[in-house]
């Protein structure tokens, strides 16, 4: 924080000589003392500045409350580049810079200890600016307050759209491109459950979504991909209240990795208007545009679909700003929400507080239904055996039995899907489901691989004599046949070490049941006959036993 | 704010959820059903879709796209999502923007609009191109008259509705009167919603009217709606139907309530080939030909005389030629009925273009509560498969697997059971494969109707059924419909043609016609556990479901000791 005298101070003579006469407060012959003297009591009479600032155009207004809004926050290099996206073109913004500069209303400056070149304005002439800069945006408040006849409301809240993106990564159908972002296909199966306003949002800011949401859930470690997509760990985070999850999420958007440059900027800009009034959605626009570029976007595109602009997309979702609407075909306001103020302020949460309804409407054709508003973790719950239909005020799910194969595959009890239904269904549960579902869960699991190793034996004679030895015995887990004994593949170095004890000749490497030593030409003929099994004992004869390479591999 | 009263929830994809247990549930109904089409009415929760159909159906019977949000509003529980309205706005404006209006000359229809953008985009469409004759001016096209079909269609694929204008061509008149008492001395008059089926099809006569299909439940009578849409028009009237034993029932149905004479009513079938002011007739036998290259000799019935009126019974299995016939005849006013709107072809868009939209389709267990339909009970019993069939199954094409799975004989205990249980009712056996049919009928000692028995002989039994002297009668799946059964209370299914959803609401529909002690009507579905049939059963009761009906599973095995 300096002074207007310590600012005025600093400046070098030609810059003093071009501000001083620009208010026509040039000494001739000039002095550098004189001259600074004049200036600070120009600029120190009362509304000297307001006047000054009323002359500016519209694009050096513009300016001026960008450089005003982030003096304090950002360094002037990021200020700048900020202020070039609302001109045509470079030297144009460097010029309104200029102009400003050469005002004398604010200054930059070199501050120590990291030398970082900051824009710097005077406690003198701070409240005049501040007002300047509430003039702007309060100008429009409260003119929408009667006229708006609808608000909007969020499509679905953000948690849902982790818990989608999580869903869909348990049916092992994320496809992820070279990069690690999402397959465009695993970006459209996931679009209907991101809670994207329908109609407002092109495919390349969904896709943007989708991939922050995904982005998202690596950091927070919620899913791997080391191999293939995993979940992790879920119960953690939806053990965090609603406010947390919330913060949580906004502290990674504002670390920026996966959202726009500058958002952090915008952000503060947003936070330092007040929160509940409506605002025309022009101010939105000039403020996006001003801070992003979007230069492209004519204001009657924006107004049609601002969501289209990502940043403001973001805003939407985290629940940091809300649109009206005068009528239906055009977003006309905008406010910041008491809860999105909090958040941008660092302050500490307040509750999302909302009625909970965790009821589930069974219906006899295996649909669910389950408020919006229901528990997360009951919401978790079904996901992991049912299958998102639709995700909107109601949530759709249909309930399968590939999507009970799903959830039992993800270690869901049947005791628990069935509680799940009992316990929070609403009327009656049609005896068609439940018994379904009790069937479908008892089928799971009538098939499935155990994990061993066969030890196959040329005669019935050696694989009984393991099976009765004392040494070797504890290791048969069981039979196959005569000749194939079960044994663990833990205990294979072991085995073949005992097995060498007592005199057999054990292969030593596990065999592959296409690696099993070649029938001689012509064998397949004689697959019954006396000659194979001659010759088979030839074959046999060099080892007595060989272990094969995987139970499985002989199904 | 959410305002819990409220029975509406509006989804962004425009479908409209119904909560059934509220309280302002009938009202939110009435007005949804003008402006949303009904997809699905499960137990609690039914679902509507507002689509650019529904909204030019709504838009042609007058209602404004304001009236249509305001509607929604007032009955949603939620705030109802700005692109649903925007969208209802932006469809409804679209109706009436291209106009089908007669000219001077017959063969000839203006096709206009304000806009002259749509014009030339409907010149330079490829799909309309061949369908437009000249143009009259920026705003105004000629196309032929025999082209009025196909033009709308393809215009609705444009995703411009045509506002028709053109009216119908009158018919020659044949006076018909509802008599207040049947030929049978029963008095009678139409149900509420029989007259406000005829009124939804007839639109007091306007241009707006004249074409479309109502939806009601077997049982609940549109052989009657058929019947009052025939007065209302007082002309010489084609009905279509699937099988000659309907063509018949139709030609008792309408001598026993109308003043139409014996002698003013003719059959044309494979049987007889009588045409008369109003005449019944069979899909099959105007799409019969010698072979596949030859035409269609019977199509002369649709030109025969000046049609006012055709009714197409059962819409849903209209064969493709009569689709193609119909495009060309779109001056006769058509009526479509059918209790199951879906086609396992999928081809109901162009029952909506060519037959007409859909103008009233009453959730099945509305009627039940009202005891305009028997309630039904649902059951399923499943029987386990023989351990040497198992294998048989296993090893089997999935063709062979589903025959062996509905033929399994764990079937014929658990019939004898049901028809032991079921010994003072009326009851049907319906199935798909006639081997198995023969085999029940072998053990049970009943009669059998199947696509070889000869017509008086089915009509015989059919008779001796209604009146009483026949408890049991075992049918393939010639009876799936337009059969009118109304004492049969017990329906049970042995086998199907695969998943057909219709199929199986159609042979609930055997038995859903009220009952003179409102007794219960049920239905069993017996089904071979673990195997095909059962993957298919659970695709069946899909339609039935989403109307409501809930299926209680039970073992056989369980059944069969209790």
């Amino acid at each position: 924080m300096l002074n207007l005298n310590d600012c005025i101070r600093k400046l070098n003579p030609l810059q003093l000589k071009y501000i001083t006469e620009r208010y026509g407060l040039v000494l001739i012959p000039f002095s550098s003392h004189a001259a600074r003297e004049a200036l600070v009591s120009a600029l120190t009479v009362d509304g000297f500045a307001g006047q000054c600032i009323a002359n500016y155009s519209l694009s050096e207004k513009t300016a001026l409350t960008v450089v005003v809004l982030l003096a304090d926050y950002a360094p002037a290099e990021a200020i700048n580049s900020i202020v070039e996206n609302t001109a045509d073109n470079r030297e144009q913004a460097q010029e309104t810079l200029r102009f400003i500069l050469g005002s004398g209303l604010v200054y930059l400056a070199q501050i120590e200890p990291d030398n970082i070149n900051r824009y710097i304005i005077p406690d003198e002439l701070r409240k005049c600016l501040m007002s300047f800069v509430s003039e702007q945006f309060l100008s429009t408040a409260g003119r929408y307050e009667q006229a708006v006849s609808q608000e909007f409301h969020e499509h679905m809240s953000f948690e849902l759209s982790v818990l989608a993106v999580l869903m869909d990564t348990i049916k092992n159908d994320v496809r992820l491109n070279t990069d690690n972002t999402l397959g465009k296909r695993a970006v459209n199966r996931l679009m209907p459950y991101l809670g994207l306003p329908p109609d407002s949002v092109d495919e390349k800011t969904v896709d943007k979504y989708a991939n922050t949401i995904f982005g998202y859930l690596l950091e927070l470690a919620l899913i791997s991909k080391e191999h293939h997509v995993q979940v992790r760990a879920v119960d953690q985070w939806l053990d965090l209240s609603a406010g947390k999850r919330r913060e949580l999420f906004f502290d990674f958007l504002m670390e920026g990795k996966h959202t726009p440059l500058n958002f952090q900027y915008f952000v503060h800009l947003l936070s330092l208007i007040p929160a509940g009034n409506l605002y025309d959605i022009s101010i939105l626009f000039s403020l996006t545009r001003t801070v992003f570029g979007y230069n492209d976007v004519s204001f009657d595109e924006f107004c049609d679909h601002p969501f289209s602009c990502y940043p403001v997309l973001l805003l939407y979702l985290t629940g940091i700003i809300t649109f009206a609407a005068e009528n239906i075909h055009r977003f006309c306001a905008w406010r910041t929400t008491p809860f999105g103020k909090t958040l941008m302020s660092g302050g500490s949460q307040s509750e999302i507080v909302h009625q909970i309804d965790n009821h589930i409407i069974i219906q006899p054709n295996f649909e669910f239904m389950i408020s919006r508003n229901a528990d997360l973790k009951l919401l978790w719950q079904v996901y992991r055996f049912a299958d998102l239909v639709q995700c909107e005020q109601l949530l759709r799910f249909h309930i399968s039995r590939d999507s009970i194969y799903r959830g039992m595959a993800c270690s869901v009890m049947r005791d628990e899907i069935v509680a799940v239904l009992e316990r929070n269904a609403k009327g009656s549960v049609s005896q068609n489901v439940i018994y379904s579902v009790r069937e479908w869960c008892e089928e799971y699991g009538a098939v499935y691989f155990m994990d061993v190793f066969l030890l196959r034996c040329k005669t019935k004679h050696i694989a009984d004599h393991i099976k009765v030895h004392p040494r070797t015995k504890d290791y048969v887990k069981g039979s196959l046949s005569d000749t194939d004994l079960i044994v663990r593949k833990s205990d294979l170095e072991e085995l073949i070490g005992l097995l060498k004890t007592l005199g057999f000749m054990p292969i030593e490497h596990v065999i592959r049941p296409e690696d099993e030593p070649a029938q001689p030409p012509g064998m397949a003929k004689l697959r019954r006959g006396r000659k194979f099994r001659e010759r088979s004992a030839v074959v046999f004869d060099y080892n007595s036993v060989k272990i094969l390479a995987d139970i499985s591999d002989l199904t | 704010m959410i305002r819990h009263d409220n029975p509406l929830i509006v989804q962004g994809d425009k479908s409209v959820l119904v909560e059934v247990d509220s309280p302002r549930y009938e009202l939110a109904r009435n007005s949804l059903i003008r402006f949303a089409e009904l997809e699905k009415s499960p137990e609690h929760i039914h679902t509507y879709r507002i689509t650019p159909l529904s909204l030019w159906n709504a838009a042609a019977s007058g209602l404004t796209a304001q009236q249509v949000i305001v509607d929604l509003i007032e009955y949603s529980k939620y705030d109802v999502p700005q692109n649903v309205q925007r969208d209802i706005v932006e469809y409804t404006a679209r109706f009436g923007k291209i106009k089908l209006d007669r000219t001077d000359n017959p063969e000839e229809l203006y096709l206009s609009s304000v806009d002259p953008f749509i014009i030339e985009k409907i010149i330079h469409y490829k799909a309309t191109i061949p369908y437009v004759d000249r143009i009259v001016d920026a705003n105004t096209l000629v196309v032929k008259a025999e082209f009025r079909g196909i033009i709308k269609q393809q215009l609705i694929k444009m995703g411009f509705p045509v506002e028709d204008l053109a009216g119908y061509q009158k018919g020659d008149p044949y006076p018909i009167e509802i008599l207040d008492e049947t030929a049978g001395g029963m008095p009678f008059s139409l149900r509420h919603y029989q007259i406000e089926a005829v009124e939804a099809f007839y639109q007091s006569g306007s241009v707006r009217g004249g074409s479309g299909v109502i939806v009601l439940p077997c049982g609940a009578g549109k052989t009657i709606v058929g019947i009052g849409a025939m007065e209302k028009i007082k002309t010489q009237t084609l009905i279509l139907c699937t099988n000659v034993v309907a063509v018949r029932q139709w030609i008792d149905e309408i001598l026993d309530k109308t003043t139409v004479k014996k002698e003013d009513i003719g059959e044309y079938s494979g049987e007889k080939k009588e045409i008369k002011p109003i005449t019944v007739s069979t899909y099959q036998i105007l799409t019969y030909r010698k072979d596949k290259t030859a035409g269609f000799p019977h199509f002369k019935l649709f030109n025969s005389l000046k049609w006012g009126l055709i009714i197409y019974d059962e819409v849903h299995l209209l064969p493709a030629p009569v689709f193609r016939i119909t495009a060309s005849i779109q001056s006769t006013r058509r009526l479509g009925l059918t209790a199951t709107l879906v086609r396992e072809d999928g081809r109901e868009s162009d029952v909506f273009s060519l037959i007409g939209p859909k103008k009233q389709d009453i959730p099945w267990k509305d009627l039940e509560k009202d005891g305009w339909i028997a309630t039904a009970v649902c059951h399923e019993i499943r029987v386990n498969l023989k351990d040497h069939m198992r294998m048989q199954h296993a090893i089997s094409s999935s063709r062979v697997q589903y025959r062996i799975a509905c033929e399994n004989p764990a079937k014929i205990p658990v019939i004898e059971y049901l028809l032991e249980k079921h010994k003072d009712d009326n009851v049907l056996v319906i199935g798909q494969f006639l081997t198995q049919l023969h085999e029940i009928a072998d053990h049970i000692n009943a009669p059998i109707i199947t696509g070889s028995t000869k017509n008086e002989e089915r009509q015989k039994l059919y008779d001796d059924f209604k009146k009483g002297r026949l408890k049991i009668l075992i049918v393939s799946k010639v009876a799936n419909f337009s059969i009118d059964l109304p004492d049969a209370n017990v329906a049970i299914q042995v086998s199907g043609t695969f998943g057909s959803r219709q199929e199986e609401a159609q042979r609930l529909g055997r038995i859903l016609r009220p009952k003179k002690h409102g007794e219960h009507a049920h239905f069993y579905s017996v089904i071979t556990r673990e195997t095909v049939d059962q993957k298919y059963s659970a695709k069946r009761q899909l339609f039935l479901t989403e109307q409501g009906y809930s299926y209680e599973i039970i073992d056989g095995e369980n059944f069969l000791q209790q």
